[in-house]
């Protein structure tokens, strides 16, 4: 079993040649470089998986879960696009596909849904908590603006992730941005 | 343009030429956009890079399959075997009746079937393993076997409780690694 030392984290940003020889030396079992690997990236991958998934406790089951399917998916990396944006792609794709993230763990209490309809809020305060506000947004409503507003998806990016129409992303957005502002308000 | 439209199309992130006119002598509407601008800049400025709040490699590493074929001592495999089980059997308390996802489904008959197989394959090898090596092997199969058993019956009552999906995903695949290793066994058995 991997006897586990703490590895400094090198720079995110490495030579192509660093990274290409880390994957390989990963992607041959050795443990060590895909440390390497995981504390190069594990920064990037949290903030999605916790954004995503609203819940600190799940966004660390989700960071593992990435690494876990990059371990076993190295190979797959072929260097046409940035290791980075292949990972993030990757934990893209694990999140939205993991049942935490629609699970009824998850499935807390909507309390956004229940003030449709209401007056209209008064402005926004200018120093803005958004992650907080995040974490009162529906699940849907919620992956789709950090798909959109903070990962910089488009519709269709979008709704080829989720496996949903451009429309519903579109409407998913709307939802979002509506209920974050009266959130804010 | 009336405010709803405004409304709808600021809510959609979208941008024409009447809303900017609309927008000109409506103060309301230019109130939401500026709301909508400022939600806009706060995402954008929200940190690129979150760190977890503990050191989440271990347990990855835990996780993680060697990609070598050489096997782990046998304490190792017992040891694997038993926190499968013991998992399980705590993960298999909450109970709720629910369909289980059709994908779900077919992912845990593909492993059963891949199972099944490499199964077959080891009960044709028996004879070239050595006896000692295949007792080892058939307990921690019946450990893991339990576990899988037990898990499957949680499952059917919970389809939507992940930790009781990922307690069968580490114990089928901990199976098939299992059997994998006897099949790259020869006589002279375990490590």
């Amino acid at each position: 079993m991997h006897a586990h030392a703490r590895i400094p984290s090198p720079s995110p940003s490495a030579p192509v040649a660093d990274v290409r020889a880390l994957v390989d030396r990963a992607a041959a079992g050795d443990l060590t470089a895909f440390e390497v690997i995981y504390r190069m990236h594990v920064g990037r991958v949290h903030a999605v998986s916790l954004r995503m998934a609203g819940d600190p406790s799940a966004a660390d089951d989700l960071t593992q879960e990435v690494f876990v399917r990059a371990w076993e998916q190295l190979g797959s990396w072929r260097g046409d696009a940035a290791f980075a944006t292949w990972l993030h792609r990757l934990a893209v794709n694990v999140i939205l596909g993991d049942r935490r993230a629609t699970g009824r763990r998850l499935a807390r209490v909507e309390p956004m849904d229940d003030i449709e309809g209401e007056s209209a809020p008064t402005a926004v305060d200018p120093g803005i908590d958004l992650e907080r506000a995040l974490g009162t947004l529906p699940i849907k409503a919620r992956q789709v603006f950090v798909l959109s507003q903070i990962e910089g998806l488009d519709h269709a990016e979008i709704a080829d992730a989720m496996g949903t129409s451009v429309g519903t992303a579109k409407s998913q957005l709307h939802r979002a941005r509506d209920l974050l502002r009266r959130f804010l308000s | 343009m009336k405010c709803e439209e405004a409304a709808l199309i600021l809510l959609d992130g979208d941008s024409e030429p009447a809303l900017t006119a609309h927008l000109a002598g409506c103060a309301e509407c230019r109130a939401l956009a500026d709301d909508l601008a400022r939600i806009e800049r706060a995402a954008a400025d929200l940190p690129r890079e979150v760190q977890p709040t503990r050191d989440l490699f271990p347990g990855i590493a835990a996780r993680i399959r060697p990609r070598t074929s050489r096997w782990a001592p046998a304490r190792w495999l017992v040891a694997a075997a038993m926190l499968v089980g013991v998992t399980s059997w705590t993960t298999a308390r909450v109970l709720r009746p629910d369909p289980a996802p059709t994908a779900e489904i077919a992912w845990d008959a593909q492993m059963r079937a891949a199972s099944a197989e490499l199964r077959g394959a080891l009960e044709a090898r028996r004879a070239d393993l050595d006896p000692a090596t295949l007792a080892t092997v058939e307990q921690n199969l019946a450990v893991i076997d339990d576990a899988i058993a037990e898990t499957r019956a949680a499952l059917d009552a919970d389809p939507e409780d992940r930790r009781l999906r990922q307690a069968l995903d580490r114990a089928n695949e901990q199976k098939i690694s299992l059997l994998r290793r006897a099949l790259a066994l020869d006589r002279s058995g375990l490590e």
